[in-house]
C-alpha cells in the first residue's frame, strides 16, 4: 500500500518528463502516450527492484529509452537502425554546412525544436538521448548497441542536419 | 648531424572536439586532446562553440515540455489472479443485487406490509414482541424462501474474508478456495427468475402495446405510459403514470396522477394526488394513498384494499376487506368481506354491497349515509377507535399479565444468549449526570435520524432494500434496548453478583414493572429506551473505532 502511494506520487511527478522523452524519441504524441503508460506499467511491476539511492529519473528514463528504442526497431524493421559508422563518417566529412552555433538563438527555440522533429530517427534518437536525457555517450552506445564513436558521429550529423533544416526554415533577410 | 625537430600534434577532428565538448571522452583521452589544442586559439574557440551548442540544445529541448498537460490516471497492471477475482466478485455482486432486490423487495416488503396492516400503532415492546412471534410462526416458510439468500451472503462474505486475509505465499490456494466458494454459492442458490431493467427520461416513456419486457421494470419520467406487457414487477415514478398493459408482478408507483387500466398479477402500492383504478383487475392487495382515490366500475381487487386520502370512491369490487382512512368514503360497488372506515363521512350508495360487516369509526352516527338499496350482509358498527387504541383498564385483564410475562421471558432468553456471546455488552452502564444525558441524547438522535435516513434512501427506489435493512437493524436495536438497560439496572441493584442471568432477570423484571406503571410508565419507558439505544450506538461506535470504553 505504501509502495502504491509512493508510486502514485512519482507517477504524477515524472509523467510529463517521461512523456516528453518518449515524444521526442518516437516523434508521435499518440505513440508517446501509449509508450509512457507502458513505461510506468513496467516501472510499477519492477518497483520493488528500484533502489532509492538511484535518482528515480535515471531509473525510469532507462526504462523509457529501452522501450522507445524497441518500438523504433519494430517500426523501422531494419537491422541497422542507426546506419553504418564508416558511411556516416564519410558523410560527416563531406558535408560542411558551417557551425550550428551561428544559427542558434533563444528567439528561435521553437524553430529548433521543430527542426529536431524533422530529423531522421538515426540522428534524432542519439541527439535526444544526449541532450534531453543527458545520457553519456557510453550509455547511449550501450542502449543503441553501437560504438561510442558511432554515437559521436550521429550526434554531429544530427547537428549538421539541424543547421540545414534551420537555414531552410529561416526567412532570408531582405536585401536593402 | 641532423637535429631532431619536435613533431607537431595532428589537428583534432571535429568529431574529437565534439565528443570532448559533450564529455564523452575518458579522462586520459580528454587530457591528451586538451593538450593538443592548448596552443590553438581557433580550436579552443571551436570547442567553446560546441559546448555552447550542447548547452543550447539541452535548454531548448527542456523548454519544449508542456508542464500543464493533463496527466491521465494510472491504470495498475491487472494480474490474472486479480482479474479472475474481479470477475467472480463482479458476477456475484450483480447476481446478489438482483437476488436481494427480488426477494427482499418482491416478497419481504409485501409480507411486512401485510403484517403492518394487521396492527395499530403498537408500542415498541409490543412491536418487537409481535415481530418475534411473527418470525416464529412464519419462520419456516421464510427460512425456505431466504435460505438461498443466507447461503449466498455467507459464501460471498467468506470469499471476501478469505481473499482479504490471504497469506501471500499461498495466494493461488486462496484463489482456488475463493472460486470454489463462489461456484458453490452459485450452484446452491437458483438464479433469480427475472432481472431488472431501468428506463429514465425527462419527457415521456412509452412501453408500446407490442412491447414485452421480461424483467422487472423501473421507470422514471415526466409521463409514463405502459401499454405493453411486463412480466416482472413495475416500479414507476413521474408526473403522470398510465398503466393500460398487463404487469406480471407487483406495481409500485408514485406520481401526481396515476391511472391503472390494465391487469396486475400481484399487488399495487402507490401514492398520488389522483389515483384511479379503472377497468383493471388487481390480483393481489392494494395499498393506495392519495388526495382522491377511485376504484372505478368494472375494476376488481381480488384481495384486500387499503385506501387513504381526502376522498375515496369505490364503484368496483374488492373481493376481501376494504379499509379506508379518509375524510369522505363513497361506496357504490362491492366489498366481499368487511368494510372498515376511519372517515369523516361514509356514504353507501345505491349499488353498494358489503358482504360482511361495516365498521365505521366515527363519533357521530349521522355521518353515515345509506341508500335504501345499499346492501350490508353483516352488521353496521359504530366505533370510536380501534380496540387497540380504546382507553381501557388493561391491568384488570389476565391477557395483559400473560403477555408481559411472555415478553419478559422472550427478552430474558434473547438477552442471556446475547450477553453470553457478547459479554462486553453486559458491562455497559447507564451512568449518571453528563454521561447519562449524553447516552440519552445519542439515543434520541438515533431514534429520529435512522428512519429519516431510511426514508431518504428509499426515495431513490434502488435504495429500498438498503432502507429496509436499515429499518430492520433499527428495530432490532430498539428491541435490544430493554436488554441493555435491564442488564445495567440488574448489575446496579446487585453489584456483588456476577451471574449474568440473575442480574438480567432482575433488571428486566424491574424495567417491565416500571414501564407499565400508570401515567408515568410511558415516559419512563421512553427515557429508558433512548438511554439503551444511546448506549448501544456508543458501544458500536467504540468497537468500530477501537476506542477504550469510557468510565460510566
Amino acid at each position: 500500500m505504501a509502495n502504491n502511494a509512493a508510486f502514485e506520487i512519482l507517477y504524477r511527478e515524472y509523467y510529463v518528463r517521461v512523456f516528453g522523452l518518449c515524444r521526442r524519441l518516437l516523434n508521435s504524441p499518440q505513440q508517446a502516450e501509449d509508450a509512457t503508460q507502458e513505461v510506468f506499467m513496467r516501472a510499477y511491476k519492477n518497483f520493488n527492484k528500484y533502489k532509492s539511492e538511484q535518482p528515480f529519473w535515471q531509473w525510469i528514463a532507462a526504462i523509457a529509452n529501452h522501450h522507445c528504442i524497441d518500438v523504433l526497431r519494430k517500426r523501422t524493421r531494419s537491422e541497422a537502425l542507426f546506419g553504418d559508422e564508416a558511411d556516416e563518417l564519410d558523410q560527416l566529412e563531406a558535408d560542411n554546412p558551417g557551425i550550428l552555433e551561428d544559427v542558434l538563438s533563444m528567439e528561435n527555440v521553437a524553430l529548433v525544436n521543430q527542426a529536431i522533429t524533422q530529423l531522421p530517427e538515426k540522428y534524432r534518437v542519439p541527439l535526444v538521448l544526449a541532450y534531453f536525457n543527458q545520457s553519456s555517450y557510453d550509455d547511449i552506445a550501450a542502449q543503441l548497441e553501437i560504438s561510442r564513436n558511432h554515437v559521436g558521429v550521429l550526434v554531429l550529423r544530427a547537428k549538421q542536419q539541424l543547421r540545414h533544416l534551420i537555414e531552410q526554415q529561416t526567412p532570408e533577410p531582405s536585401q536593402s | 648531424m641532423s637535429e631532431e625537430r619536435p613533431t607537431r600534434p595532428t589537428r583534432p577532428t571535429l568529431l574529437e572536439l565534439s565528443m570532448l565538448a559533450d564529455g564523452a571522452l575518458s579522462g586520459a583521452e580528454a587530457e591528451a586532446l586538451q593538450a593538443r589544442i592548448e596552443s590553438s586559439v581557433e580550436q579552443q574557440a571551436q570547442l567553446a562553440g560546441l559546448r555552447t551548442t550542447s548547452e543550447y540544445l539541452n535548454t531548448a529541448m527542456s523548454m519544449d515540455t508542456d508542464s500543464t498537460m493533463e496527466i491521465p490516471k494510472f491504470s495498475r497492471p491487472v494480474s490474472l489472479r486479480n482479474f479472475a477475482l474481479a470477475n467472480v466478485a463482479t458476477g456475484l455482486a450483480i447476481w446478489l443485487g438482483q437476488f436481494l432486490w427480488k426477494t427482499i423487495f418482491g416478497e419481504m416488503v409485501l409480507n411486512a406490509a401485510t403484517w403492518f396492516t394487521s396492527i395499530y400503532l403498537p408500542d415498541v415492546y409490543a412491536l418487537s414482541s409481535a415481530a418475534v412471534l411473527y418470525l416464529i410462526t412464519e419462520g419456516t416458510a421464510m427460512l425456505d424462501t431466504y435460505l438461498g439468500l443466507i447461503v449466498v451472503t455467507v459464501a460471498a462474505l467468506a470469499a471476501v474474508v478469505v481473499w482479504w486475509k490471504r497469506p501471500r505465499p499461498h495466494s493461488s490456494v486462496n484463489l482456488c478456495l475463493c472460486v470454489c466458494v463462489a461456484l458453490l454459492a452459485v450452484m446452491v442458490v437458483p438464479a433469480p427468475a427475472s432481472a431488472l431493467e431501468i428506463r429514465q427520461d425527462d419527457d415521456v416513456i412509452v412501453i408500446a402495446a407490442t412491447e414485452t419486457i421480461d424483467d422487472t421494470l423501473v421507470v422514471a419520467a415526466e409521463s409514463v405510459v405502459v401499454e405493453g406487457t411486463i412480466t416482472g414487477s413495475l416500479i414507476a415514478v413521474g408526473q403522470s403514470i398510465d398503466i393500460a398493459g398487463s404487469v406480471g408482478g407487483n406495481v409500485v408507483t408514485f406520481a401526481e396522477d396515476i391511472n391503472i387500466r390494465g391487469d396486475v398479477a400481484g399487488s399495487v402500492i402507490g401514492g398520488s394526488s389522483a389515483f384511479s383504478i379503472n377497468g383493471a383487475t388487481i390480483n393481489g392487495d392494494a395499498w393506495v394513498a392519495g388526495e382522491s382515490v377511485t376504484l372505478g366500475s368494472g375494476s376488481s381487487i381480488l384481495k384486500n384494499a387499503t385506501f387513504a386520502g381526502e376522498s375515496v370512491s369505490v364503484e368496483g369490487t374488492v373481493t376481501k376487506d376494504l379499509t379506508a382512512l379518509c375524510e369522505n368514503v363513497e361506496l357504490n360497488g362491492t366489498v366481499g368481506a368487511d368494510l372498515e372506515a376511519f372517515a369523516g363521512r361514509l356514504r353507501l350508495l345505491s349499488n353498494a354491497n358489503v358482504a360482511g360487516n361495516v365498521r365505521f369509526r366515527t363519533e357521530d352516527e349521522d355521518r353515515l349515509y345509506r341508500a335504501d338499496s345499499a346492501q350490508v350482509g353483516g352488521t353496521i358498527e359504530f366505533l370510536d377507535m380501534p380496540d387497540e387504541m380504546q382507553p381501557r383498564n388493561e391491568y384488570t385483564e389476565l391477557e395483559f399479565y400473560l403477555w408481559q410475562i411472555a415478553q419478559l421471558i422472550g427478552a430474558f432468553l434473547v438477552g442471556w444468549v446475547l450477553l453470553t456471546l457478547v459479554p462486553s455488552l453486559g458491562r455497559l452502564s447507564i451512568g449518571a449526570g453528563v454521561e447519562g444525558l449524553k447516552s440519552a441524547g445519542v439515543g434520541l438522535l438515533a431514534l429520529i435520524s435512522v428512519p429519516i435516513a431510511a426514508l431518504i434512501i428509499a426515495i431513490t427506489l434502488i435504495g429500498i432494500p438498503i432502507a429496509l435493512i436499515l429499518v430492520g437493524v433499527w428495530m432490532l436495536g430498539l428491541y435490544l434496548t430493554q436488554i441493555v438497560v435491564g442488564s445495567a439496572i440488574g448489575r446496579m441493584l446487585m453489584p456483588e453478583n456476577d451471574s449474568v442471568p440473575q442480574t438480567l432477570i432482575v433488571g428486566l423484571l424491574l424495567v417491565t414493572v416500571v414501564v407499565n406503571l400508570p401515567f408515568i410508565g410511558g415516559i419512563i419507558g421512553f427515557v429508558l429506551m433512548i438511554l439503551g439505544l444511546g448506549l448501544l450506538v456508543q458501544y458500536l461506535f467504540r468497537i468500530t473505532t477501537s476506542q477504550p470504553a469510557p468510565a460510566l
